[in-house]
């Protein structure tokens, strides 16, 4: 599944009500988003293969990153890893917890920001 | 097969599209990445089956070769992107002047702001921004000496260097450089907290206007205690996130803060006069177009200087703020040229007028415009003759040998008055009129 479909199908199950659903694939869009930019760049990768230090979810990986090796290639990215992590509060198990386990509230913060990092990234979408 | 290059991507899109949909294309917007990678969006109604999809996909992909991002990426209906908003009401998205109903949206590592909107229609304070497309030309000196005559007006006026050397050097010893400067206020503002004190720290009151009924004060690049310049002015570029309003901030937003901070004093200038720095640098892009300020842009008769500003007026054609019909808050009505050093003779004033027309013939209006189109703008074109007042139609300042050694420091060794008048004629008054004038299309220098 591709970082555009994942954030399709989060916005999806939004207007679903399925809240806890959605929310773990803004997760996986952000999450997505942030290594696409890492497995360009060789301080992260090698032969496009993400170091195996990178390889965890958004929740964990954001406070993780050497912001200075972004810095030529994705200034944006930057200052936006540099505030404070915005899924802290967010697991890829969420989607298995009982409903109304999740805020309103939490959601939305977590679609933003996510949409913020594929902005920041460059990344438009893809053909389904 | 020749692979293609960065110069024929979007026309050979273009033409792919137009071979598919003839006459009547749809709403097409061009995402092109910092690598120049081409992404096309149009409507999920643009084209009826997958397989037609596929196929222009596939087209484009093959056209396109290194440039193209993946067969399966280069062409998206609308409900493919990821958040449409952040393409289809992108404040880089602007017109693309070749091709009808097409826009373009161009991801640059430099020189973004060029064609985006002004942050505001008017300053929080009457503000002109000194701009030259080469250095060298008097633009600093000119500044100088304007600040001078505002202060003689009973004016109170801030200048502010938006790169070192500039007024600062002319006006500020050593001895009297304030603490601090404006590297130093923006690296502060960087981390939100760029405070009164610390401007005020910043700048400096100029002896030019010891003895005149109004203030010159002066905010240098730098200043006696600052440190690490270098360091500091690598940075000021940076974009920074603000979580409060969810947008970016770059140097553009940073300097629009500084003047706010400046109107919010209680000793607030009358205006303030930013020198910026020469060439196509962020520097200018955020002065010249985002500050809504009131811009002079400096050019001696030359064919460097013409030719570098026809690749600017090339590109700021697509600018949002340039609408065809040049309503009111065009970007075009905040520009006027600056006819600098040039000798005194009707012939020399004739040939830079000529060339000025001309360079911005690039710029201007022209009537080739579709009647469904015009209808629906409700406009005619602004059209201007050489000798009409116009942004074209520059204010001289005369070539004066003594103007170049002119010491505006010592208050011994300064030119009198009436040496600078000599030189700058109505270039102050002028210019004063339209700085502080409200309705840019009222009056042009």
């Amino acid at each position: 599944m591709t970082v555009g479909e994942n954030f399709a199908d989060a916005a999806l199950l939004k207007t679903e009500s399925r809240v806890e659903n959605a929310d773990q694939f803004y997760g996986l869009s952000a999450e997505c988003a942030v290594k696409s930019a890492l497995v360009l760049l060789p301080a992260f990768s090698a032969d496009s293969r993400l170091d195996e230090s990178y390889r965890k979810h958004v929740n964990v990986l954001w406070n993780h990153i050497n912001l200075q090796s972004l810095q030529r290639a994705y200034p944006s990215l930057v200052d936006l890893l540099d505030k404070n992590n915005p899924f802290e509060d967010w697991s890829v198990d969420q989607r298995y917890c009982a409903d109304g386990y999740l805020s309103a509230q939490t959601m939305e913060n977590h679609r933003n920001a996510a949409r913020r990092l594929l902005g920041a990234v460059g990344l438009s979408g893809v053909r389904k | 097969m020749i692979a293609p290059k960065f110069d024929s991507i979007l026309l050979d899109t273009l033409r792919i599209l137009g071979q598919q949909f003839g006459d009547s294309p749809p709403e097409t917007t061009l995402i092109r990445d910092a690598l120049g990678k081409l992404v096309v969006t149009i409507p999920d109604n643009a084209m009826s089956d997958s397989a037609e999809w596929d196929a222009l996909a596939d087209e484009l992909h093959r056209a396109l070769g290194i440039y193209s991002p993946g067969s399966k990426r280069i062409l998206l209906r609308h409900s493919d992107l990821v958040v449409p908003e952040d393409i289809l009401d992108s404040p880089d998205r602007v017109r693309f002047p070749d091709a009808s109903k097409t826009w373009l949206i161009d991801r640059l590592q430099t020189n973004q702001d060029w064609l985006r909107k002004p942050l505001v229609e008017q300053p929080p304070l009457p503000a002109a921004v000194a701009f030259s497309i080469k250095g060298g030309v008097g633009r600093t000196t000119a500044f100088a000496l304007w600040a001078w005559y505002l202060a003689k007006q009973s004016k109170n006026v801030v200048l502010v260097d938006l790169e070192a050397p500039g007024v600062a050097g002319v006006l500020l010893d050593e001895d009297h450089m304030p603490d601090y400067g404006l590297v130093d206020w923006l690296v502060e503002c960087l981390v939100g907290q760029p405070n009164e004190a610390l401007l005020r720290e910043c700048m400096v009151d100029c002896a030019l206007s010891n003895d005149e009924p109004g203030r010159i004060r002066v905010l240098p690049a730098f200043g006696r205690k600052t440190q690490d310049y270098v360091n500091k002015l690598g940075r000021i570029y940076m974009p920074t996130f603000r979580a409060e309003t969810g947008e970016f901030s770059g140097l553009a937003e940073r300097l629009l803060i500084l003047l706010q901070q400046l109107a919010g004093l209680f000793d607030k200038p009358d205006a303030v006069l930013l020198d910026a720095r020469a060439g196509l640098h962020d520097i200018g892009s955020a002065a010249v177009t985002r500050l809504g300020a009131k811009v002079f842009l400096f050019a001696r008769d030359e064919y460097q200087s013409w030719q570098a500003y026809k690749k600017l007026f090339q590109h700021l054609r697509m600018a949002q703020s340039v609408e065809w019909g040049m309503p009111e808050n065009d970007l075009r009505w905040r520009l006027s040229m600056v006819a600098a050093q040039t000798e005194s003779t009707d012939a020399a004033r004739l040939r830079f007028v000529e060339r000025s027309y001309e360079t911005w013939q690039e710029f201007y209006d022209t009537d080739e415009i579709e009647e469904e189109e015009k209808k629906k703008l409700g406009r005619e074109p602004q059209l201007f003759n050489p000798e009409d007042t116009g942004p074209h139609q520059p204010a001289f300042i005369g070539f004066d040998p003594r103007v170049r050694s002119f010491d505006l420091i010592d208050s011994q060794a300064r030119p009198s008055w009436q040496a600078v008048e000599q030189a700058f004629g109505k270039f102050f008054p002028n210019a004063t009129t339209r700085l502080l004038q409200n309705n840019l299309a009222q009056e042009t220098i």
